[in-house]
């Protein structure tokens, strides 16, 4: 009998810390993210269209937009409070959000870690675009380009995924008498979308694995 | 167009042709991004409308992933000087800020506030994704390449299209577009150095 308990007590004590020792935890996994830069036009009119950023260069026929009206701090504020770990199915995770965005080059071609930190469990979210796509034809959405990538001990990733998620947008460009901070509050709930478009997709190839 | 980021290239330049005043190339991206889709009823008004979403998030794409950085980078990690048979030494002229469009033609003078006696001047004046019925998907664009002697006049200029083919662009839906995207950057490169070949051979345009 007295073996018994024993034996009980001696599983209870390797399983609870088993348990309570989810990866995450165990090794201290880092959520790394970066907002994006500037956000991009990109107009299609009936008369004119394909310039980047056509109205804020103030060529005619390019509706206008506000000035800058999804700057990289407050996409990093959105991104910090949309949780992106919890959406990525890794609620653990420590978050880190960098307030400043990454070039597209480094985006591009680092093929390492972009953050500094040598955690031995570390992933990484860049918002390496947004572009604000309006068509005379099919309307308005804002477009982001989403990349994760996951490391472990190795210096290459060991998971990768990038894409672009795009939700519709109606309040921009303001049409006259429009509320400019509720277009911008449209413009910041797209954006959250996007995020959560794209760590869906994320989740759901996880779980397929 | 003050405002220009001088570049690298002349790392290379010994003492002496410093001196000598190296020649330059100045590199201008595109800012114009467009998407044309084509089935079997030959393009016009209703292919448009039928393609319009699908075009209009080519050209918001390609606006992304051959933004104007990621374009002068893809150049730069190619040997402009030799490839456009250039003289050894020539420092290249990074220009962040695209050319507007509208001015590429009228502009018949130096675009740089340049006084090299060397001067010459590359312009990605297009970018361009087509998906044709028959030839399929193709990233195309327009370089326009101008050779000024010591003066404002121009020397030498050749102006053309090339293009080839994508696989990969645009990418699918819920797959990693990486690979996609990489593609552009590839084809891109591969579009100049066609170009490149034919810059003086073929006669100034």
């Amino acid at each position: 009998m007295r073996f018994l308990v024993c034996l009980a007590a001696s599983a209870l004590l390797t399983t609870v810390p088993l348990k309570a020792q989810t990866p995450s935890d165990a090794q201290g996994c880092e959520l790394h993210v970066w907002p994006g830069d500037r956000l991009k036009s990109i107009y299609n009119g009936v008369f004119h269209g394909g310039t980047v950023d056509g109205a804020l260069k103030g060529r005619s026929g390019y509706p206008p937009l506000p000035q800058d009206p999804l700057n990289s701090a407050r996409q990093a504020a959105l991104l910090e409070a949309a949780r992106p770990q919890s959406l990525l199915a890794r609620p653990e995770d420590r978050l880190i959000v960098h307030p400043e965005p990454l070039d597209s080059h480094t985006i591009r071609t680092s093929p390492g870690r972009l953050g500094a930190s040598s955690a031995a469990c570390y992933g990484e979210l860049v918002v390496d675009d947004i572009v604000f796509r309006q068509d005379v034809v099919s309307g308005t959405v804002l477009m982001t380009l989403f990349r994760y990538r996951r490391f472990g001990a190795e210096p290459a990733p060991s998971y990768r995924f990038a894409n672009w998620a795009k939700s519709t947008v109606t309040l921009l460009p303001l049409k006259p008498g429009g509320d400019l901070a509720a277009a911008i509050a449209e413009l910041e709930t797209a954006y959250v979308d996007d995020l959560k478009k794209f760590a869906d997709v994320i989740v759901k190839q996880t779980r397929k694995k | 167009m003050k405002s220009y980021l001088a570049l690298v290239a002349a790392a290379t330049a010994t003492p002496a042709l410093a001196q000598q005043a190296p020649c330059e190339l100045h590199v201008w991206p595109a800012e114009r991004m467009t998407s044309i889709t084509t089935g079997w009823l030959g393009g016009g008004l209703i292919e448009a409308a039928i393609n319009s979403k699908k075009d209009a998030n080519n050209k918001a794409q390609l606006a992304s992933a051959l933004d104007s950085p990621t374009q002068l980078d893809a150049l730069q990690s190619l040997d402009l000087v030799s490839l456009l048979k250039l003289p050894a030494g020539t420092t290249i002229v990074r220009h962040e800020t695209p050319v507007e469009r509208h001015t590429m033609n009228k502009i018949k003078t130096r675009r740089a506030e340049s006084t090299a006696a060397c001067y010459n001047e590359l312009i990605v004046a297009d970018v361009f994704y087509q998906k044709a019925a028959i030839y399929g998907r193709s990233l195309r664009t327009l370089f326009l390449f101008r050779e000024f002697g010591a003066d404002q006049k121009i020397d030498y200029e050749f102006k053309a299209w090339g293009g080839n083919g994508l696989k990969l662009f645009p990418p699918k839906k819920d797959e990693d577009a990486t690979p996609a995207l990489e593609e552009l950057s590839v084809v891109f490169k591969k579009n100049f150095e066609e170009y490149a070949a034919k810059v003086k051979k073929a006669p100034g345009a």
